[in-house]
Formats: C-alpha cells, structure tokens, sequence
C-alpha cells in the first residue's frame, strides 16, 4: 500500500515534467544562437533521446539515490537544498503538534466525561471556528495583535540578523526561540481542536461500554476510572488519526511559514516555484508525500504494535 | 418555535440557520449583482483612489482601502465570485463522485470494492496542499484547478463513510423486504438506502464546500490562484506582501479573513442544519 501511494507520486511527478511545453532541457536550448550540434548534445547528455520508459527508469534510479538534479536558481544539488531546509520546518510544527496533542487528549477526557457541560459546548463551538478559519489569517492576526500593537515578537524572521551558531550559540538559540514563539502558537491553536474533539467522540465511544460500567459498579475512584480504564482504551483510536492530522500539518506549515517569513520546506517550495525552478519544487513535493507515507506506515505499525485487537497478518 | 409543524422551517429557525442562510444569501447576491453593488470597480486600475491610499475605514471608503488605493469593500464583494464558484462546485462534485463510488463500492462488493478501497487509502495519504502548489507550478493557478484537484482528493473520505453507512444498512431487514418483492438493484439502491446516507452526506458536502473555500483561499494566498480573478486570499496575500502589518492596517487584513470564515463556517452549520432535515431521528431539531 504504503509502496503504491510513494509510486503514484513518483509517476505524477515524472507525468507533470513532461507535460510542460517543450522538453525538460528546453531551457538550456531555448536561445536560437545554439548550434544544432550542441543541441543534439544536450539531449544526449539529458538522455532525453531515449524512450520514454527507459528516461522513466533513468528518473527513478536517481531519485532513489537523492539525486533530484540541480537546482536552477542556486546552482547546488537540490537534494543540499532541502535537506538543510528541514530542520527549521521540525522546529516549528514538531513541539506544537506534540503539545497539541497532550493538551488535546486532556481537554477531551473532561469534555466527554462531563457531556454537555461549558467545556464541552466551548470545544465543540471552538472546533467548528477553527475548522473554518483560514490558518494563514490566523497566523496574521496573530502577527498583528503581538507584533504590531503588543511589540512582544519580532515581526518577520527566524534569527536577528548578524548572530551566527558557532560563533554565539546561546544567543543564538534564545533569538530562534524569540521568533518562533509565534508560529509555534499558531499552529498550537489551530491543532488543538483537531485532537481534542476526536479525543472527545472516541471517549465518549468507550464509556458507553459495559466494562465501564462494571468498573464504576464496583466502586473505582474517577480519577482512576478515567485515566485506567477509559484512557488507554479511548486513546489507542488516535494513533491513526495523528498520521492522518500529518497532511494538515503539512499544508499548514506551508502556509504559516509564508506568513512569519520562516524559511522552511513550506517557503522554499513557495519561492521555487515562484523562481520557476522546477527541480526544486519537485523533490520538496515528493519529499514531503514520501515522508507522509512512510509516518503513515509507521503510525500503522505502531498500532499493531500497541493494540492487542488490531492484527494485520 | 414548536408551533412550526414544517422541519424544513423548523430546523433553520435557529440562531446559526438564521446567521448562516443570511450570510450566503448575501453572498451569493454579491457574487451575482457584483458590478452593481460594488462602489468601485477593483479591476479597472482608473477607479483607484490614489488620493487615498492605506486609509482605514471612512465614509468613502467603507471598509478603508489597500496601498494600491483599491476599495476593500468592492474587492470583497467582487471575491465572492471565486469563493462561491469553489465552494459549491467542489461540494457537488466532490459528494456526487464519493455517494455514486461508495455506493457501487458497499453494494456489488468483490472486485469493484477492493479496487476502489486500494484508491481511498492510497489518496487518503496524500497531503493536499503541496500536491495543488506542484500542480499550480506547472499548470498555472486557476480556481478551477482546486476545484479539480480536490474532487481528486476529497471524494475518497466520503466514499469511505458512505461505504461504511450502506454496508450496515443494506443487511436490515426492511432492505430484505424490498427484495422478497423482487425490487430491482437500482431502486433498493436509490429509493431504500441511499436515503438513509443523505444526513451524512449532506454534513460531508458542506465540509468539502468549506475545506474548498479555505483551500482556495490559501492556494490564492501563496500566490498560485487565478492571476486574473479577484479573491479574498489575493487580497490578503496582497496584504501580506505590501507590508499591511509594517503599517498597522488592520482592516486590510480584518475583512477579507472574516469573509472567508464566516462563509466556511455558514457552508458547514448549513450542513449540520440539513442533517436535521433529512434526519427524522433527530426530533429536537439541529444541535450543533
């Protein structure tokens, strides 16, 4: 399965090449002084001369070794260029995710158990809002209020200009921190809900169950009900939701980053493809779907793995 | 309240029904009389006010103007357009193809089933957005291409769900009723148990109308939306890159995020509000 999906991006990727006008080397022919020679030349060295399966074959040679080619508009290896992309991406989405989800969990035990209570209408209406807010306003809202009018964050950025690791790695540090405080509480915000609501229905799912009742029958304390009983039952769910939530976390990282200027995998696809530097695009593209996949398969096995009920042999 | 015997009624006389049918009725005579009601014309680079600048709101200019002197006002009323056409020609479509694959999938079973399960899980795993970003690079931005892009996307979800609905139902026994009487396929199908998916159907519509205009929003916004037509993410991408923060205008930033919000959010109570029409279990009306 989790093969297949990795192979319809890749093909789609390999489609979309060649739909573009003109072939993929075009651009280093495309001045009318190149002679015919240099020409055939560069089709030749491009392999763009043989048949499409054999160039298909040649592509995905490549793309298993990391070679995605060069990319346009910075002359390095694309492959250079994404990977040191990727950190800045995970600084920012991988501690708001796991705190979302923490919090998330939590908030949903005590809306479920006290069902129709304040907390509980205040999620569900919280929830729907989200789901209709558009991450990116939000983000700007969010630069408005605490940048602008509170002067708490910097406005655009990921490290005051001038500071470098090496040389200074504490003041380094807290200036990342200094700027990501804010998208990291944008993206806290928008996935808390998320979490919390299907925490909530899986809950509520497990406490209509007859061993709760038979728990509660022979005098367990609430605390322990809930946390004993009702959460290692009610949570297990969540594990495939989490891989699900990823391709959110994706698009959402896209977005925010262009919002708070912060150069992760998000903006540098965003800025390849405004520079028209294909290649680029591409590999961050199929990086991402791969690397969406792949923690799919893994959030699969790590619920067979937990769930004695789920077998997938 | 309870003297309104039609559930039709009934179920939209809540405050969200209200709030949310009013929204897109605005919305959609917006959309239509756009040249009429907009003061100015937002593509026509002679009716901007150059005098005016970054001027918050004003009587001239009712909800202020951009740094290009664009009427913000008439720029949302123009998006309305976009945001309209996205939401309810993905809803349909992408509804349309989920309820008619998840159907066929629940009820001839076999072969059919396993092919178009395989397809679910594999789209299921798919992120959108960086899909629609790769496509946009090559393509061009058109918001026809989101349409398209999330039918693509979004009818595996439902077919899911409804497969999942019409595979309980279709065991019960006034389905077997219908067939001891020697009904045909189509008319268990479409006269029995499709009905009884039409509640989840209907929420699952308007959140694919919903996640479509915020898609749309955020594909505009990154600045591979149609390069021709006015859209409310364009104008907050707009707001994005001419500095709207650096000069503290703030309704450059309010009002087009608002419209977006409100519309999703009156796409999805209207769902849960047709929930209750077409679901006569739910006797007290719509809870949402």
């Amino acid at each position: 399965m989790a093969g297949f999906a990795i192979m319809v991006a890749v093909v789609l990727n390999f489609v979309l090449i060649h739909l573009m006008p003109g072939d993929p080397a075009h651009r280093f022919y495309a001045d009318p002084r190149v002679p015919p020679e240099i020409k055939q030349e560069i089709i030749q060295v491009f392999g763009l001369d043989k048949p499409l399966w054999t160039q298909f074959m040649l592509y995905l040679r490549n793309a298993f070794r990391g070679n995605f080619g060069i990319s346009y508009s910075t002359q390095r290896p694309v492959f250079q260029v994404i990977v040191e992309r990727i950190p800045w991406t995970l600084a920012i989405t991988f501690l708001p995710t796991l705190f979302a989800m923490i919090f998330g969990i939590w908030i949903g035990m005590y809306a479920a158990w006290k069902r129709g209570g304040v907390l509980d209408f205040c999620l569900r209406t919280l929830g729907t809002v989200t789901s209709s807010i558009p991450s990116f306003w939000l983000a700007m809202l969010m630069l408005m209020i605490f940048s602008y009018w509170a002067r708490l964050f910097p406005l655009m950025g990921m490290v005051k200009p001038g500071l470098s690791l090496k040389e200074n790695p504490m003041a380094f540090l807290a200036s990342v921190a200094h700027h990501a405080a804010l998208p990291m509480f944008t993206f806290f915000i928008i996935s808390t809900p998320g979490y919390a609501l299907a925490m909530r229905n899986s809950v509520i799912c497990v406490l209509g169950e007859n061993y709760i009742l038979a728990a509660q029958a022979k005098g367990v304390s609430q605390t322990r009900l809930l946390w004993k009983h009702v959460f290692k039952n009610a949570v297990l769910p969540l594990i495939n939701m989490l891989s699900i939530s990823l391709t959110g976390v994706i698009g959402g990282a896209l977005l925010i980053e262009q919002v708070f200027s912060w150069y992760g995998m998000g903006l540098l696809m965003v800025r390849m493809a405004q520079a028209r530097d294909f290649p680029v695009v591409q590999a961050a593209a199929l990086i991402t779907i791969v690397l969406t996949i792949a923690a799919n398969f893994l959030t699969d096995i790590i619920q067979a793995l937990v769930d004695p009920r789920i077998r997938y042999v | 309240m309870s003297k309104i015997s039609n559930p039709l009624l009934r179920s939209l006389l809540c405050p969200t029904g209200i709030f949310s049918l009013l929204y897109l009725l605005v919305c959609i005579v917006c959309a239509v009389f756009a040249d009429q009601l907009a003061p100015y014309d937002p593509r026509d680079p002679g009716q901007k006010d150059i005098q005016a600048c970054l001027h918050g709101p004003s009587t001239k200019h009712l909800l202020g103007t951009d740094s290009f002197g664009t009427d913000l006002l008439s720029s949302i009323i123009y998006g309305t357009r976009v945001a309209l056409i996205v939401g309810f020609s993905t809803g349909v479509s992408v509804t349309f193809l989920g309820a008619v694959l998840g159907a066929a999938s629940a009820f001839f079973g076999g072969v059919l089933d396993q092919t178009l399960m395989f397809l679910v899980d594999v789209i299921m795993v798919l992120p959108g957005l960086p899909l629609m970003v790769l496509v946009a690079t090559y393509v061009g931005g058109s918001y026809w291409l989101v349409v398209l892009l999330f039918t693509f996307l979004g009818w595996a979800g439902i077919c899911r769900m409804i497969r999942g609905k019409i595979l309980s139902e279709k065991e019960l026994p006034y389905v077997e009723a219908a067939r001891s009487y020697a009904a045909p396929w189509y008319r268990i199908l479409f006269r029995h148990v499709l009905p009884s998916a039409y509640p989840l159907l209907s929420v699952t519509a308007a959140r694919a109308a919903a996640g479509s205009v915020l898609a749309e929003a955020g594909l505009s916004f990154l600045g591979f939306g149609d390069p021709l037509a006015v859209s409310w993410g364009k104008t907050l991408a707009e707001a994005q890159s001419q500095g709207a923060l650096l000069f503290g205008a703030w309704w450059w930033i309010l009002f087009p995020g608002l419209a977006v919000t409100f519309l999703a959010l009156s796409f999805i109570n209207l769902g849960y509000v047709l929930e209750g029409i077409f679901n006569p279990r739910l006797h007290k009306g719509v809870k949402i």
